[in-house]
Parts: structure tokens; C-alpha cells; sequence
């Protein structure tokens, strides 16, 4: 079977996440996607995450200047009207970004993330080499 | 040595006051800051004793927030405005926070100096008779004001003696009793001297509760024993005073006396029969003005004009009424102020050798007897070594003019807590509170802030709010809130020195502002609610408070229930908004 590419995957799960508004692998350093699927035409993506990104490097710089330099194992973003997701690849500056809307609980995003990340971490690779 | 600490962001202008100052006097140290994160630093650090500091200083602490800080860094230090931007709003606020000297640029260093060797010359401290005063009213002046003092006590063959540490009451004797008990037993007392020393030596510590604890529990006892001995407010209210006698004369060190007596609520002394009557007229101490600028004083000056200075304030107020519940208003022009002469008396200490010559910079006053003698049952006092921040005062003569400089007695503020008479635009935002590195591991919080006169009182804060959160998880390693305007940590309870407040506040303010533009990246619109941080041992929990400006901030170690946590930080955060909006 053939590996199936980076969009596909992440369609895969936005299918299975009925609140799935977005969601994209991105390049923490420069806020880039890499890609993204948006079943909602009308989100911002590009803007969500290079948003996200940003919050990985504060949260990054924070904890350095704290002193605690630990690595970030994933965000949780509850706002007003999505609740963003994400979790970084290790050995890589990418994370992927989850946005789904405020009915999707956070527990059952993490679940489906969890069990996807290996795909996607696949099919990131399958590009980035 | 005198230290005079001048932070201004105009470096030119600080090379050539710290040259040409003061350099005849050898005595007198000039050292000087280029911001006021600097100049907290030094004021931390530096025994300071003026403060001469800019308005407008870039940065995160501008000139207010650091002569408000530096209120509970180094309280005796006296601070002198100066500013290019001389408005009335300007001179108003400086005013309303107790600063009586204020200096516009450009000025000559010659008036500079002149105000700063009036500060260093002049003895320190306002003089005068304060009358009507309880005991608790004095406690909780010096504690509000965060004075390190001893206050010595007699009442006929008894001796006392209170030790205050920073604000702390640490130490009580009286006679053979020690502790918690001995200032029970000296709160019992309807008259006595009194008499202030501000340099000693104390190295016992037998009292380890706050001192609101130690009055309440204090004056509970005293409404029991009152109970017993059958006396009700009405038989009490009936005495009358003789204006000649004052239940309680003392000496403040240096300056003055200060003499007391209780207001009628408070349980008669038990082995006294001398006959001594209780005052209908038991005023409290503190007229409006006083409370709040005694709040200003000792205040850790949480910034913002909101709704949690309001519930401060009124619980403040609160307390202090409850303090004086049969006292009557202290009418300043036919009491406090006559009451400002050699005529009181005051000849009954037991302290003559402390007594010193009193000088009063109103004549009339100190040739004329006092017209209106305090009446009994009121605790009178000539209190000369106060900070005039601490007793706002109009003393006009007192004043001092400068040519470009403007002297003002200090005012008040009408919301301890905050910057008075900000507006919206102007807060000073949640000014941090507290030292967090200075506070050791006990906590980052001041033990006399006005959030803990709320529990004592029983009122809901955030303080309580916070402690309680904190207590659902052993995994807490801080939590607090902190200004999303402004990145200012507003009151955290526990402490890691791995994330001390103010830093946390300021780092993770710039994670909450990001946090507000992701969550509004989407449609345009929506801010942040909450935010999880992940981290690979510790996990960040962001909640904002609904209505408010302020976020919930709480780390929490590892292991922690990071379900139960979020569902916690939800239900407290609710309970925030509460004080809040209280």
C-alpha cells in the first residue's frame, strides 16, 4: 500500500473529528504551514497558525528566561469561538495544529491525535527528506 | 551615611545630579537609575533615604508605580517628584499618593538640593496630638504601615511592650506574660503611656499569627470578658469625660507623646478602679482621609482602579469600623487639629526622659490650650515621629516652597489599593504587590495587605480565593493573577523560586496576548479563555477572569490531575471574577 501523503492523512482525521475546522503541520521557527486542510473554507488557516507558532516560541522563551528550559509537549487553546490543539514532532521544529470547535472535547482531539501521529509524522518526513 | 537614589531616563541629566548635588558632602551618596526597574532594584537593595524619581520612564515600571512600590520596599524613604510634564492631573496624583514634594523641569539643582537637604536637615515625622485613638487603631497603623518599631506600654505598675518588624507584630510582653497573650491582655487596657522606640534590638519572636488574627481574636476576648462583667454599651455610653485627663499618654521617640484611651465597646481594664470613665465621644482614628492614606502607606498598591480596589477599600473600611462601632467621627477642626499643642496632657508619661520639647509650626495653637480637650475614653496621642504619609495631616506652615517646586501636604487616596483618581487610561495597572525574591519561601504575598484584612474579615478574596485553589493540589508549584495589560503580578500565593511571580507574570503576559491573537485568527474576532501548556515535567494553566483584566496564572509539578486541574482552575476562576466584581 502506498503511503499516503501528508494531505491525505490529515484529511483522514479531519473526517473523523466532526468539528475539525482546520488543521495543518507547521513549521514552528517561521510560523509556515506545511499543510492544511480546512473543511471550513471560511477559517484563516495560514493566520491560525502562524499565530500558533508564535505561541510556541514565547512559551519557549518564557520558560527559558524562567530557568526552566523544558521542552514544550503540546498546547491546549481554549478560546472564545475553536479550541486549538497542538503537539511538536520530536526532532523536529514542526507541530501539528488541530482547531475544532467549541462541542469537540479536548480529550477525544488528543485521543485522535495521538493515534495519528504517526502517519503524519511519516508523511512529514516523506516531504521534508 | 544618607543615600539619595535619583532615577531618571535622562542619563545626562543624572550624571550631572549625581556630580553636582550634593559633592561638598561627604555624608550624603548619590547614586541614580536609568529606569525605574533599576531604581526598584537599588531601592530593594540600598538603604535609600530620598527618593527622587521622573514621572514618564519607559519600561515596565514607570516613576508612580515606582514611588508606589516603593512604599513597601523602603518605607521611610521620602520621595521628591520631578517632571517635565508638570499637569495638575500629575501634581493630583502625586498628591493622592502622599508625596508632598514635587519639583517641575527644568529646574535648577540648587532648588533640588535645597529640598533634598530640607528632607535629610528636618526631623522626620509629623508632630502632634492624635486623640480618640484605640489601641488596635495604633497596632494597625504601624502594621498597615509596615513599621519596624517597639511600643512600650504601662499602666500603673504594668509594663508592655510590642515589637513591631515590618509591619509584623513579631514580640509582646506584659509583666511576666509573653506572646499572643500579652497583647491580649494589653488590649484589655483602658489607659496607660505609651511610648514608641524605633531603634532596638529584638531577636525573640513569640508571636507567629498576623496581626489582623491577633486583633480580632483580641477584641473578641475583650467583648467576652465585657460580656461577663455585665456591661452593655448603654451604661457605658452614659460616662462622661473629663477633659482633663487622658486615659493613655505616651511618647513617640524623638518627637512626641501619644496619649490613649479606648472607645466604651472595649472591655474594662479588669483591676481598675480608679474610677476612670469611659467617653461617649470614642472616635476612631482614622477619618476617611487617614484610612486611606494609611492604606497608601502600607499598601501594596494593586494598581488598577477596578472593582477589586473598591471591594479592598470597603472591606478595609470594614474592619476598621467594626473596630470602632460605638466611636463617633472625629471632627478635625474641634479636635485633631487644636489638639496640636503644648496644652495637652501630656505631662503624665512615664517618660520623661524620652519627652522632648515639642515645636508646632502653628503658633496659635502652641500658645493657646487646648479648647477641646480629649475627651476620656478616647485614646489621645501626640504621634510627632509619624510619617506624614502615614497621618495626612494639613499642615501648612509645615509646607515648603521652592521656587519651581511645588510642596503639598499629602492627601489621600479614595481607593486604598489603587492610584486615585486614575482614570481607566491611567491605571498604573495591577502594580505587583509583593517583593516575590524578597519574601523567602513564605510566600510572595505581604502579610499586610488589605486582601488579608478581607479574610480576617471574612470576606471573600482573592487571596482566600488563591489559597484555597492552591491547597486542591500538592502538585502546586505557584499560582496567582497577574494584569494582562500589563504583565504585573497582582497577588500570588505559594512560591517556587523556579518561577518567581513577577517574572512569570511578565513572560507569561506576552504568552496570553498571543494566546488572545490565535484565538482571534480564525474569524477576526474571539479572545482566549484558557490555555494549557504541556511541559515536559511541569504544566501551565492560563485561565482569564471573566470581566476582569486579569489572568489566573498556576503551575502545577509533576503527577498533577491535569483533568481535575482545568475543572478546578474553572470553578475558581469563577470564584475570582466574585471578589472581583464584588
Amino acid at each position: 500500500m502506498s503511503q499516503l501523503s501528508i494531505f491525505e492523512v490529515l484529511q483522514q482525521v479531519a473526517n473523523n473529528i466532526p468539528g475539525c475546522l482546520m488543521t495543518s503541520v507547521v513549521d514552528a521557527d517561521s510560523g509556515m504551514s506545511l499543510a492544511s486542510v480546512t473543511p471550513d473554507d471560511a477559517v484563516d488557516a495560514a493566520s491560525a497558525d502562524a499565530f500558533h507558532s508564535d505561541l510556541y516560541r514565547l512559551v519557549h522563551r518564557s520558560m527559558q528566561m524562567l530557568d526552566s528550559p523544558q521542552a514544550v509537549d503540546g498546547l491546549v487553546l481554549v478560546g472564545e469561538h475553536a479550541i486549538f490543539l497542538s503537539i511538536p514532532f520530536p526532532n523536529s521544529t514542526y507541530f501539528w495544529h488541530m482547531v475544532t470547535d467549541l462541542d469537540t472535547t479536548v480529550g477525544f482531539t488528543q485521543a485522535l491525535m495521538r493515534k495519528y501521529s504517526g502517519p503524519v509524522m511519516q508523511s512529514m518526513s516523506a516531504v521534508l527528506v | 551615611m544618607h543615600q539619595i537614589l535619583i532615577v531618571d531616563e535622562e542619563e545626562h541629566l543624572l550624571w550631572a545630579l549625581e556630580k553636582n548635588l550634593l559633592p561638598e558632602r561627604d555624608d550624603i551618596r548619590v547614586i541614580t537609575a536609568s529606569s525605574g526597574e533599576l531604581g526598584l532594584d537599588l531601592l530593594r537593595d540600598e538603604n535609600i533615604d530620598v527618593l527622587i524619581c521622573d514621572i514618564k520612564m519607559p519600561g515596565r515600571v514607570d516613576g508612580f508605580q515606582l514611588i508606589l512600590r516603593a512604599k513597601e520596599v523602603a518605607p521611610d524613604a521620602r520621595v521628591v517628584i520631578m517632571t517635565a510634564f508638570g499637569t495638575n492631573r500629575i501634581q493630583n496624583l502625586a498628591e493622592r499618593i502622599g508625596i508632598t514634594h514635587y519639583i517641575e523641569k527644568p529646574f535648577n539643582i540648587s532648588d533640588l538640593r535645597n529640598v533634598v537637604l530640607e528632607l535629610l536637615d528636618a526631623k522626620e515625622g509629623f508632630q502632634g496630638v492624635l486623640s480618640d485613638l484605640e489601641l488596635t487603631d495604633i497596632i494597625q497603623m504601624l502594621c498597615l504601615a509596615k513599621r519596624t518599631a517597639l511600643l512600650h506600654l504601662k499602666h500603673k505598675d504594668h509594663r508592655g511592650k510590642i515589637v513591631f518588624e515590618r509591619g509584623d507584630v513579631t514580640h509582646a510582653e506584659f509583666d511576666d506574660v509573653e506572646g499572643d497573650a500579652a497583647v491580649y491582655r494589653m488590649l484589655a487596657l483602658r489607659q496607660g503611656d505609651i511610648y514608641m522606640q524605633s531603634d532596638f534590638q529584638n531577636d525573640k519572636r513569640t508571636i507567629h499569627v498576623g496581626w489582623q488574627d491577633l486583633l480580632l481574636e483580641g477584641v473578641r476576648r475583650a467583648d467576652e470578658n465585657r460580656a461577663e462583667m455585665g456591661l452593655d454599651d448603654s451604661s457605658v455610653s452614659e460616662d462622661t469625660s473629663d477633659p482633663n485627663t487622658s486615659p493613655f499618654t505616651g511618647v513617640f521617640e524623638d518627637s512626641g507623646e501619644i496619649s490613649l484611651g479606648m472607645p466604651p465597646r472595649l472591655v474594662p481594664d479588669m483591676d481598675d478602679n480608679l474610677g476612670l470613665e469611659e467617653s461617649s465621644a470614642g472616635a476612631s482614628f482614622f477619618t476617611e482621609e487617614e484610612l486611606s492614606e494609611i492604606e497608601a502607606a502600607g499598601d501594596d498598591i494593586s494598581g488598577t482602579a477596578n472593582g477589586f480596589d473598591r471591594l479592598e477599600d470597603s472591606a478595609v473600611r470594614k474592619l476598621i469600623e467594626k473596630h470602632a462601632s460605638n466611636a463617633q467621627g472625629l471632627d478635625e477642626e474641634s479636635e485633631f487639629v487644636p489638639a496640636m499643642g503644648p496644652g495637652r496632657p501630656t505631662d503624665s508619661s512615664d517618660f520623661p526622659a524620652q519627652r522632648r520639647d515639642q515645636t508646632y509650626s502653628e503658633p496659635a495653637s502652641a500658645s493657646q490650650p487646648d479648647p477641646k480637650p480629649t475627651p476620656m475614653g478616647g485614646i489621645s496621642a501626640v504621634a510627632s515621629h509619624a510619617q506624614p504619609d502615614v497621618i495626612a495631616q494639613e499642615i501648612p506652615s509645615t509646607s515648603t516652597i521652592q521656587p519651581g517646586m511645588t510642596t503639598r501636604t499629602s492627601g489621600a487616596w479614595s481607593k486604598p489599593g489603587a492610584a486615585p483618581g486614575l482614570g481607566a487610561e491611567e491605571s498604573l495597572g495591577g502594580v505587583e504587590p509583593n517583593d516575590p525574591r524578597g519574601m523567602g519561601s513564605g510566600g510572595v504575598t505581604r502579610e499586610s495587605s488589605p486582601t488579608m484584612m478581607l479574610e480576617a474579615s471574612g470576606i471573600l478574596s482573592t487571596r482566600s480565593v488563591l489559597n484555597d485553589f492552591a491547597r486542591e493540589f500538592k502538585e502546586m508549584l505557584v499560582t496567582g493573577l497577574f494584569s494582562f495589560d500589563d504583565g504585573l503580578a497582582l497577588d500570588f500565593v505559594e512560591n517556587s523560586p523556579q518561577y518567581p511571580a513577577d517574572v512569570l507574570s511578565a513572560f507569561f503576559r506576552d504568552v496570553a496576548a498571543c494566546a488572545d491573537q490565535t484565538s482571534s485568527s480564525l474569524r477576526g474576532d474571539g479572545e482566549f479563555i484558557e490555555l494549557q501548556v504541556m511541559l515536559e515535567r511541569d504544566v501551565v494553566l492560563m485561565r482569564r477572569v471573566a470581566m476582569t483584566p486579569y489572568v489566573h496564572i498556576a503551575v502545577l509539578g509533576q503527577g498533577v490531575r491535569l483533568g481535575i486541574a482545568i475543572v478546578m482552575m474553572r470553578r475558581y476562576g469563577d470564584k475570582l471574577a466574585k471578589c472581583f466584581n464584588a
